[in-house]
This record gives C-alpha cells, structure tokens and sequence, in this order.
C-alpha cells in the first residue's frame, strides 16, 4: 500500500479531532475523503503531510512512518493545501523553481522537470505571473504543480475543488484522473461529493473523527464497509436499495402496486417511470419484482440504482460537528 | 557548455534554494528597494548636515571621527534593526498557516532553512555596506581616523548586524499563538534596539578613548561574546523550525557546554587566574545561561517521542549521558545544574589557587550559588502549579507561562508592593520584601538570608520533584529493537 493509516489519534485538549483513524490508499487509486465540516478531515491530512503531529498511532508513506522518517516520508508525499499559495514578490516560475531545488533536482534534470510539471497542469503560460495576481483556479494548478515538482507516489488534496469554476474543476478531475493512471495514490477530501463521486474508487468517510464507513464506492453503496455502529453504540442503518420501474400500460396502476408491497419505504412517479426505495438487499429486489408480475403488472424494466456518494454520505453521517 | 557557463551552472546548483527565494523576493521586495533607497538618502543628509554645521570643516581634527560616527550609526541602525526585522518578518508570514508550504512543503530541513535565511541577509547586509563605502571612504580622507579604526569599527559592527539576524530568526521560529508572537516580537525588538545601542556606545566610547586598537582586550571579548551568542541563537533557531517530535535540545546543550568549557580555556590563557573581574564575569554570565535554562526546561516533554525514542541508547551509561542531552523536562533541569555546578565549580578552583585575597570572587560564587538556588526554585515551582493547580488547563509545553506569571509576581509585584507599603506597616526598611527576589542578594539587610531562603526554596522543590524525574528517567528508553544513535 502507498498510503496505510494507523490508528491516528490527535486532541487538542478535551477535544478528540481525529480518532483511531485507519485506512489505507494503494497505488493507482483515488480515495476520497469526506465527512461534515470539523470531522477531522484537514486534520488528519495535515498529520499525514507532516505538518502536524498525532498524539497516538503513525501512518506510512510509501513505507516511510511519518513519525519516525519524517524528512523521508515527506519526500514521497505531495500536498496540496485547503490554503492556496499567495506569498508576495514571487512569481510563478520562482516559486516551483524553490520547490525543484529544495527537492534536490539539479541542473537540465530541474528544467527538465519543471517544463514537464508546468506542461501536464497547464501553467506554463503562467510562469511569469506573480502568485498574487492569479485567481483561485490558477493558484490551484499552481498548488498541485507544486506537489508534483518532485514525483511523489502519494498525493494529498485538501478540498482542491472549493471555488473553482465548472470547467475548472472538469480540468482538475481529468488531471487527478491522469495521476493516478500514472500509478499515483491519491486521497483527496471536498465538500462537492458529485465531483468526487465521478473520480474516486475508494471513500473514507469521517465523522466527529472517527471512520463512520470505509471500503471501494460499489461496497460502500451496497452497505458494506459502512460503520455507523461504531458511534455511541448506535444502531447500523438497514441497507436500502432504490429502483427504477416501467411498465407496458403506464404508471398509475404500477405506483399503486408498488406502494402495497411490503418493504417498499417510498415510491414516486419520475417521468414515465417510478422510483421505488425498498428496505433490503437484493433479495428485497427480487421479492417486488415477483410481487409486480403476480398481480398481472406489465413490467418490461426494472433497474436497480447504486446509490452515490453523495446519498452515502447523507445515510452514514449526522452532519455532527465536534 | 563553456568552462564559465558549466562553472556558473555548478555554482546555481549549490546555493542554499532558501537563499535564492530569499533573495528573489528581496530584488521584488518594495520594502528593501524603499530601504535602500532611504539609506543611501540618510547617508547623503548626515554627509551634507555634519559638513555643513562645522563650518571650516579642514580645520577640525577630528571630522573624519565625528563624521564616521555618524554615519557608522545609520548603516548599523538600518543593518542591525531594519535587516532583522525583515528576516523575521518573512519567517513569521511563512510559520503561519497560508505560508507553511515554503517552510515545510519540502524536505529541506531545519538547519537548511535558518542558513538559507542568514545567508540571504548576509548578502543583503554586504549590499548595504557596499553602498556605504563611499561615504566611510570620504569619512577617511577627513581627518581623525584611522583606516584600522575603520575596518575594526565595520568588523564588529557586522558581526553585531549577523548576531541581530541570527537572533531575530530564532525569536521569529519561536512560533506559538497570536499573544505569545506578539510578546516575543515586542521583546525581540526591544532586545535589538538595546543591542544596538550598546554596540554603538561601546564603539563610540572606544573610538573616543584613543582608538580600538587600545581596547584589544575589550573588543576580543565584544566578538567573542558575539560568536557565542550568535552560534546559540542559531542552534535555538534550528530547534524551534525542528517538528515537535524532533530532538531539539542536543545541539544547544553540547554547545552550550562546549562554550562553557572554551571559554574557561580562553579566560586562562587572557587572564590566567589572578585577574578576579575575568573570573567573576565567566560566573555570573554562565550562571545566567544556567538559570535560562532551567526556565527553557520547565516546558520540556515529559516523555520522549517516539522519533527521539529511537535515538537513545540501549546501554545505562550511555542512556544517562544521553538524558541530560536529550529534549525533556528533567533533563533538561539536570543539564542546567550541570552547567551551572560547573560554573561554580570553575570559580572555586580559580578561588583555591588564588589563595588568600580572592574576596570579590568568593563573594560572587555565593552570590551566584543564590541566584542558580531562586532559578531552580522558580522554575520547578512553576512545574509543581501546572502539574497540580493547572493540570487540567494547561500542557506541559506552556510550564513556561506559569513561570513567567511567578516571576512576575516574585520579582516585580512583591517587591513593588513591599517598596511602597514596608516602610507604613513596619516603619522601616528591612528589606524583606525583596526576598521572593535574587534582587535580594543586593541588599545588606538580607543579604545573608537571602541565600538560605533560595536553597530552602529550592531543596523542598527537588524533593518535590524526586518522583516526576525519576518517572520520566524511567519512560527514557529507547524503542524496542531500534537501534541507538548515540548520545
């Protein structure tokens, strides 16, 4: 694994921000990394950056202990912060210049380099521009050009989407896209969950700082990987499926019967069709389908909805804040 | 490539990356272009006002002194309070959060950071001198000063400009909250203007008395306290950009009893052992840095990280070495004893093989032994009340608040109080409302109680204290199967 988290603990006084959190990133996967405002997140980003450090627990980079080989875990690390760079009287090319040298790239092997990072995150018209005067998408391209500088196995977004423009942030999933392609593993935390949804293949969600579900998006959707008992001993939510149905005469009789079928918790009309939430698993699925064709219904589809991050979010999490 | 070009290449390679962003900004920089500018401009007016004001200037002796004097002052108060200033202003902006990826987005590591930064203000204050040179040039073509006078003038006027630097740096990498950056700020500068006023009093007095080059003896001891101080600084500002986790303390105790140990040898070879003053000034200054540190100690960890934990060796006696050398609050306290027995220790010696007439020294070793009784009492006072009192609402790390609201009250409101009430409620004046104060070492009516008090005070403080050292002596092990990296 490139990334493997364990059992981060950090309080600041009374307060437990971050608790017994454990995950793990490998090579090639985009793990997205949400939870409600004051879950945790930014802290235990910054821990795995080494800027900050747990009362309890390590993590590993790429194998390096963040605790132990700090200054070797942070050379594996790229990280990009929720703050983007704005330092005065430094201009683009300057500022990525520092970063390559503090990196140790040396010579045509520098310039090399920096052309190659500024070319894949499309800055290189900006090279010549101060840090102040670039917008927010801008600065955001600059941020992760920084974090690439020196080919880090692991990179760290914190909310790398906030305030970007639509076309923005298509370019900013196409280049996370890309890294991981590139074999790179990529934890990245933001509030759009629409736009993480679309990139991640894993999720850690975060709740009062403690890992309320965990697992690939497919698990997570069906349930799995959800840890919501773990919260003050209460109750996991039962797993919920959600379909979509058509039939051959229209909806009218077939919202009716969908709503007499045990276990169906809601049913609405959408379009030609009727989307139905059922409490169960697939068997609850196949249970209103073989219910809807003893009645005589005319059912000529029936899809089955995963549910998305987004949705995932909202089942697992109270917006709790600490 | 040409044999110039790859040489250049090379040489853009080595620098400090630190230094070239330093640098870089600095050329961008409004505010050193406006300092410059301004500079060359204070030069022009002082030129122009001494000139002007002496009137038949070619038949003063002493214009070229009066008039390098002068302008001495500006290049030192721009160099040694304008530069510093800078250099920690840019270092604060970078500690805080939106500036944390230039101080700790790469691997460079601490010691690269600090000799980044003084090297950028090294070449900053060359800049400045150069375009003083002119004028100190013209100041030699005036009469009343030598060209030595000149370069020993400029020699320790830069040396007190890196000092400045140096330690403006470490007092910037303190970090902590707003209130904590404020107060250390308004020390620092307070501590730089005082500095700077020194340097040019000592200068001017010198240059007055007959030249520098009589003062041998006096400025051997401005440039070697300057060094010192100046090595220190840097060791305190590497410390404080280290993470937390970091071991921190090494480098500043093995060089603080290096120095304790040079300049003994130094103080021989000047003074041998009868010239008392030496002697008494090597005391008391290693009893001050002593008691510093038992008040740098109160705020230690109370346990070894597990990154320091690794570098601690497996075998007892080198385990113990490496207690006193290794961040952490108890250690740290011992290493402050050590330093300060030594101190003592030193004079004692000098004090033996003096024989007889020595009263001065032995006066100042008591004196000393009193004031090295008061640090540890407070000190370990401020750890019993942020241990009890104050578990709950403050860590370790902030002892040193306690400590500095205790002095507060034992050095400055109690005896302000006693100053103004003693003599309505007693009708006289004893003195005793000093006691809570090494002040009262000065005073003849306590003087002699003074020293009990402070032993007193701080013998029920160790016992006190047996336990929680001997907890954190136990807790000083080195992880299992890590290997020791020596003390």
């Amino acid at each position: 694994m490139k990334l493997r988290v364990e059992g981060l603990v950090r309080r600041f006084g009374d307060l437990v921000a971050v608790d017994a959190v454990s995950f793990t990133v490998g090579a090639g996967q985009v793990c997205g990394f949400v939870g409600p405002n004051g879950a945790g997140k930014t802290t235990t980003m910054r821990i795995l950056a080494t800027l900050d450090e747990p009362d309890a627990g390590d993590a590993f980079l790429d194998g390096f202990s963040i605790l132990e080989q700090p200054e070797r875990a942070r050379r594996r690390i790229g990280f990009v912060p929720d703050t983007l760079p704005a330092h005065a009287d430094v201009t683009v090319a300057e500022y990525l210049d520092f970063f390559a040298r503090a990196y140790g790239l040396q010579g045509e092997d520098r310039r090399r380099t920096l052309a190659g990072v500024e070319a894949f995150t499309g800055v290189a018209p900006l090279r010549d521009k101060h840090l102040k005067a670039l917008s927010k998408g801008m600065k955001q391209r600059v941020s992760v050009a920084r974090a690439l500088v020196h080919d880090p196995a692991v990179l760290i977004l914190d909310e790398p989407a906030a305030g970007l423009d639509p076309r923005a942030r298509v370019e900013l999933r196409e280049l996370l896209r890309a890294l991981a392609e590139q074999g790179k593993a990529v934890l990245i935390s933001s509030h759009i969950l629409s736009e993480l949804a679309e990139i991640c293949d894993a999720a850690v969600i975060l709740e009062r700082g403690r890992i309320v579900g965990a697992g690939d998006i497919d698990t997570l959707a069906e349930g799995g990987g959800l840890l919501r008992e773990g919260l003050e001993g209460e109750e996991a939510p039962p797993p919920v499926r959600k379909v979509r149905l058509r039939t051959l005469d229209g909806t009218p009789s077939l919202l009716a019967a969908v709503l007499e079928t045990p276990g169906v918790l809601k049913a609405q009309v959408v379009g030609k069709e009727v989307e139905a939430h059922l409490e169960g698993d697939d068997g609850a699925v196949a249970a209103l389908l073989v219910s809807l064709v003893q009645r005589g219904v005319p059912v000529v589809e029936l899809r089955q909805q995963r549910a998305g991050l987004e949705e995932l979010f909202l089942r697992v999490t109270r917006g709790e804040v600490q | 490539m040409s044999f110039w070009s790859a040489g250049w290449a090379r040489l853009d390679d080595a620098l400090n990356p630190v230094m070239v962003k330093e640098l870089r900004q600095a050329v961008r920089s409004r505010f050193v272009a406006g300092l410059l500018f301004l500079f060359l401009f204070a030069q022009l007016a002082i030129v122009a006002l001494v000139l002007a004001q002496k009137g038949q200037w070619d038949m003063r002796p002493n214009l070229g002194r009066e008039l390098f004097a002068a302008l001495h002052g500006a290049i030192l108060f721009v160099c040694m309070i304008g530069l510093p200033v800078y250099t920690a202003a840019r270092l604060f902006a970078e500690r805080g959060s939106e500036g944390l990826d230039l101080l700790y987005g790469t691997a460079l590591s601490p010691r690269a950071i600090v000799r980044g930064k003084v090297g950028a203000a090294l070449v900053l204050a060359l800049l400045l001198y150069s375009a003083s040179l002119p004028f100190v040039t013209f100041t030699y073509l005036l009469r009343g000063i030598r060209l030595g006078d000149i370069f020993v003038s400029l020699g320790v006027g830069f040396l007190g400009v890196m000092t400045g630097v140096v330690f403006a740096l470490a007092a910037a990498a303190l970090g902590g909250g707003r209130l904590q950056r404020v107060l250390v700020g308004l020390v620092a500068f307070g501590t730089l203007l005082m500095g700077y006023g020194t340097l040019q009093i000592l200068l001017l007095v010198m240059e007055d008395s007959g030249g520098l080059r009589s003062e041998r003896e006096v400025l051997g001891l401005l440039l070697a306290f300057g060094v010192v101080f100046l090595g220190w600084m840097y060791c305190v500002a590497v410390a404080m950009l280290s993470p937390p986790s970091a071991e921190r303390a090494r480098t500043a105790r093995t060089y603080g009893l290096g120095m304790l140990l040079l300049s003994a040898g130094v103080v021989v070879l000047v003074s041998g052992v009868n010239q008392t003053e030496w002697w008494e000034a090597w005391v008391w200054g290693w009893a001050l840095v002593a008691g510093l540190g038992f008040a740098v100690a109160t705020s230690g960890p109370e346990r070894p990280s597990a990154r320091v934990a690794r570098g601690i060796p497996p075998s007892r006696p080198l385990r113990m070495l490496a207690f006193l050398f290794t961040s952490g609050a108890a250690g740290g306290m011992l290493w402050a004893g050590f330093l300060g027995l030594l101190a003592l220790a030193g004079g004692a010696t000098v004090v033996f093989l003096q024989g007889s007439g020595s009263s001065s020294l032995e006066r100042a070793l008591g004196n000393a032994t009193a004031f090295l009784s008061y640090a540890l009492a407070y000190a370990l006072t401020a750890v019993f009340l942020r241990r009890t009192v104050l578990r709950r609402r403050l860590r370790p790390h902030q002892t040193w608040i306690v400590l500095l609201v205790l002095l507060a009250i034992g050095g400055l409101v109690i005896p302000l109080l006693g100053m103004v009430l003693a003599p309505l409620v007693m009708g006289g004046e004893s003195g005793w409302w000093l006691i809570t104060s090494p002040l009262a070492l000065s005073d003849h009516a306590i003087d002699d109680l003074a020293p009990l008090v402070a032993t007193g005070w701080a013998l029920v403080m160790v016992v006190l204290h047996g336990r929680w050292s001997l907890r954190q002596w136990r807790a000083f092990q080195p992880t299992p199967g890590a290997e020791g990296e020596g003390a």
